[in-house]
């Protein structure tokens, strides 16, 4: 349990490092346009990532912190605050906070900043009273900070900065000097001061009190110790003087596995298709030296040799396959323990069962199931599940379940988020569609309850009433969406109301390879793909009808309307200029029926998904390009483009 | 603009042939220059565009330079090569007559484009250098890309 907690918090750690290197990068660009609302949403996200991801692994400073940051770029958001540089320098101010409570967190020293004045700061930019010093209780430690608070002068602005120096100075210097200082308890202990029990309980007041305060006025150890008469003011700074800095502690060894970007491994991947193309080629020319010369020795050496690689370019295709696959357990261990800090948090009781984590994925897929997951699952506890005395009255048991399996079911692995709780009120729903202005009740009315359940994942919905820690900003629902859009998957709910919702992710078994149909035209070679195929049918010319000047083609008692690839692609071929025999690769976009008529079929083929340099992707019904075995390129059909309107009108 | 790398005055080039005229890029925009391959042939592209070829894994679309400059097209022989180059971040192939060689040439030879003096579209082209015998057209083989970007290559 111990090492799967390290494993959770070093991936968050490396997350939100990377999350935090993004923000000030896209803080920067805002500032150079700051109207972009895109970016404003983008950075939004980020803060709520880092905050939900904080709030489940107990990181309580963090999430004061970045709760309140949030709350200011919801203001800059929805156009309430300017984001002039004064602001600006705040916000990234607590984004530089993170960043140490990061540190702290990786250190694991357990240290805690003092965040009064950052979250006044924050609080004060927020409230708008910007012209004004941050107005804050003073801490009860009171030391050189309060007498420039209290010492104001007429000019405000340099007491300001003043203000800001200040903090920063002691901002670095606390997480210079603390990170490798022991802990004023233990060297208390060590001195015979006091005893262990003592400082055990001046944690636990000091963690009351943290409970109770809101920002980060919280007493000392060696002033509960001293308030509690458990050790004289006198023998807390004696000892304090000698908390000095100790030698580096070993670190949290954050990285138990790299990570690796997907680009690397996809060059890996290219390297070794391109290994395969040489080695096949090296097979031909030795098997063709071999019966050339029967007798000689080194041929046969050479063959030998050639039959080695062969076996390890094989093993190392499959290898390099391989560490793109992963069981999604890696991404459904940490949920257990979120459900269960956030039931608590919620005072609901909820019981989270997981199914299929055997289950295996693409490498990228796995990375980007994580964020929506947690979205997903933070709202089946906060919106679905009910409170045990509701859940009761309604004649259910107190126990919520929510249910998270993971399955295989054709070429897609499907993932579900199944609660018991009290499902989507369509009603409500319709209510606060119309209210949010998202449409209207008569276009409403028009929808089937598919549709309207789909208003929930527009960016800025949310039906909960009360802002949370938990959720319920509006922003995760179309997070998840765009994620698993990313993907290639899709997302669709099924509620009935009283007995809970579930939600269905599709999404594809990898990225890169697609099941695929090779067709010929003329000397050209086309990939279709599968998943848009329902029949291949061999026709007769004489078969073609026309239909008000246009080709088609009568199967099983069905219109089908008959394209000649060729004459779309300008090819001079065959089956352009009335060949007797053609085939017919039947294919459904939406609903409808097409056919698209070609020299020769190849057969069905996996290929890899290639994107083409500087191509403007679906210009003219191009998906993109695979590299055949003989290392030849074939470009991929879109079906859904090519069929579209105007598809059609060429 | 200096698009032409410039060491103590002296620009390193490759140059290459095109129907009668000699012409030159910067050595650090060429990735690589490749025999002729199988070129993939990319419906309803512009004219210039060749098609795409697969470049170690990546696909690659291919430009051939004499129908972009409109010089009378010709069919590849042994001599054509596919010069790799990278125009802003994109990789694509140029196909081109012949490439002769690596030169390097005194930036203060370069002298102003005179007006309609080549087949190229005056605008890709940055300046000639003399040499005694020679006259080599220097081209900005960024301007082959409009400033809208990869758009306008499709």
């Amino acid at each position: 349990m111990a090492d799967e907690m390290d494993e959770i918090i070093s991936d968050f750690l490396i997350e939100t490092t990377e999350l935090i290197e993004g923000l000030n990068q896209k803080f920067v660009e805002l500032e150079a346009d700051i109207s972009n609302q895109d970016l404003i949403n983008d950075i939004f996200r980020s803060v709520h990532t880092i905050k939900g991801a904080s709030g489940f692994l107990g990181f309580n400073q963090m999430v004061e912190l970045t709760h309140i940051t949030e709350s200011v770029m919801k203001k800059i958001k929805d156009g309430d605050l300017v984001l002039v540089p004064r602001v600006m320098d705040v916000i990234l101010e607590s984004i530089d906070m993170v960043k140490v409570l990061l540190e702290h967190i990786k250190a694991k020293d357990g240290i805690e900043e003092d965040l009064g004045d950052m979250l006044g700061k924050l609080k004060a930019v927020y409230d708008g009273v910007s012209a004004d010093k941050p107005k804050k209780e003073p801490p009860p430690s009171s030391g050189q900070q309060d007498v420039f608070v209290e010492s104001s002068v007429p000019d405000q602005a340099d007491v300001e900065q003043e203000l800001l120096a200040e903090a920063e100075d002691e901002g670095s210097a606390d997480a210079g000097d603390e990170q490798n200082a022991k802990h004023i308890g233990e060297l208390l202990v060590e001195d015979g001061k006091v005893s262990e029990n003592d400082v055990d309980d001046a944690l636990t007041i000091q963690d009351m009190i943290k409970e109770s305060v809101d920002t980060g006025m919280v007493p000392k150890v060696g002033e509960i110790l001293t308030a509690t008469a458990k050790a004289s003011g006198e023998e807390v700074k004696k000892v304090l003087a000698k908390q000095a800095p100790t030698p580096e502690k070993d670190k949290l060894q954050v990285e138990q596995t790299i990570r690796v970007d997907v680009e690397r491994l996809d060059n890996v991947l290219n390297l070794v298709g391109e290994l395969v193309l040489a080695r096949n080629r090296l097979m031909k020319t030795s098997s063709g030296l071999e019966a050339k010369f029967t007798d000689s020795s080194e041929i046969a050496l050479l063959a030998e040799l050639t039959a080695f690689i062969n076996l390890i370019t094989t093993d190392l295709q499959l290898a390099v396959m391989k560490t793109r696959m992963q069981p999604v357990k890696k991404v459904f261990n940490k949920f257990p323990r979120m459900v269960r800090d956030l039931s608590r948090t919620m005072k609901k009781e909820v019981e989270l069962r997981l199914s299929g984590e055997e289950t295996e994925l693409d490498k990228s897929i796995i990375e980007e199931i994580g964020d929506p997951l947690v979205h997903l699952i933070r709202n089946s506890v906060d919106h679905g599940i009910e409170m045990p005395d509701v859940r009761e009255s309604a004649g259910k048991s107190r126990h919520g379940m929510i249910v998270l399996s993971a399955y295989q079911e054709g070429n897609n692995i499907v993932l579900a988020i199944e609660d018991d709780g009290k499902g989507i009120d369509v009603e409500v729903l319709r209510e606060k569609i119309v209210e949010k202005g998202f449409s209207t009740y008569e276009e409403l009315e028009r929808m089937s309850t598919k549709e309207v359940l789909e208003f929930i994942f527009l960016p800025g919905f949310s039906t909960a009433k009360q802002v949370s820690d938990v959720s319920g900003r509006g922003v995760g629902m179309d997070v998840v969406k765009t994620n698993i859009s990313k993907l290639n998957g899709n997302i669709s709910i099924e509620t009935d109301k009283g007995k809970g919702t579930k939600f269905l992710l599709r999404l594809p078994l990898t990225l890169a390879i697609i099941q695929a149909l090779m067709v010929g035209v003329g000397r050209e070679v086309y990939a279709i793909p599968l998943a848009s195929v329902v029949e291949t049918v061999k026709l007769n010319q004489k078969d073609l009808k026309t239909i008000r000047g246009k080709e088609t083609v009568i199967l099983r008692d069905e219109v089908v309307p008959v394209y000649r690839l060729a004459r779309k692609f300008m090819i001079d071929a065959p089956s352009s200029n009335g060949a007797e025999r053609v085939y017919l690769v039947v294919i459904v976009v939406g609903e409808k029926k097409f056919g698209m008529m070609v020299d020769k079929l190849f057969g069905q083929e996996e290929v890899v998904i290639k994107s083409i340099e500087g191509f403007s992707n679906n210009a003219d019904g191009i998906a993109g390009a695979t590299i055949t075995g003989d290392g030849k390129v074939v470009l991929i059909l879109d079906p859904a483009v090519m069929f579209s309107g105007a598809g059609q009108a060429r | 603009m200096e698009v032409f790398t410039a060491t103590e005055g002296v620009l390193q080039l490759v140059t290459f042939t095109l129907g009668s005229e000699e012409y030159a890029v910067d050595i650090l925009k060429v990735q690589e220059i490749n025999r002729m391959t199988d070129i993939t042939m990319v419906p309803n592209a512009p004219s210039y565009v060749e098609g795409v070829i697969n470049l170690r894994g990546k696909v690659i679309p291919v430009v051939n330079l004499r129908k972009k400059f409109g010089i009378m097209d010709k069919e590849n022989d042994k001599d054509s090569r596919i010069m790799i180059v990278d125009i802003r971040g994109i990789t694509m192939g140029l196909v081109v007559d012949s490439v002769s060689e690596v030169l390097r040439v005194p930036a203060n030879i370069v002298e102003p484009t005179p007006p309609m003096a080549t087949d190229a579209g005056t605008e890709f082209i940055n300046g000639i250098a003399k040499l005694q015998d020679r006259l080599i057209i220097l081209l900005d083989i960024d301007k082959l890309i409009e400033k809208t970007g990869e758009l306008s290559m499709f």
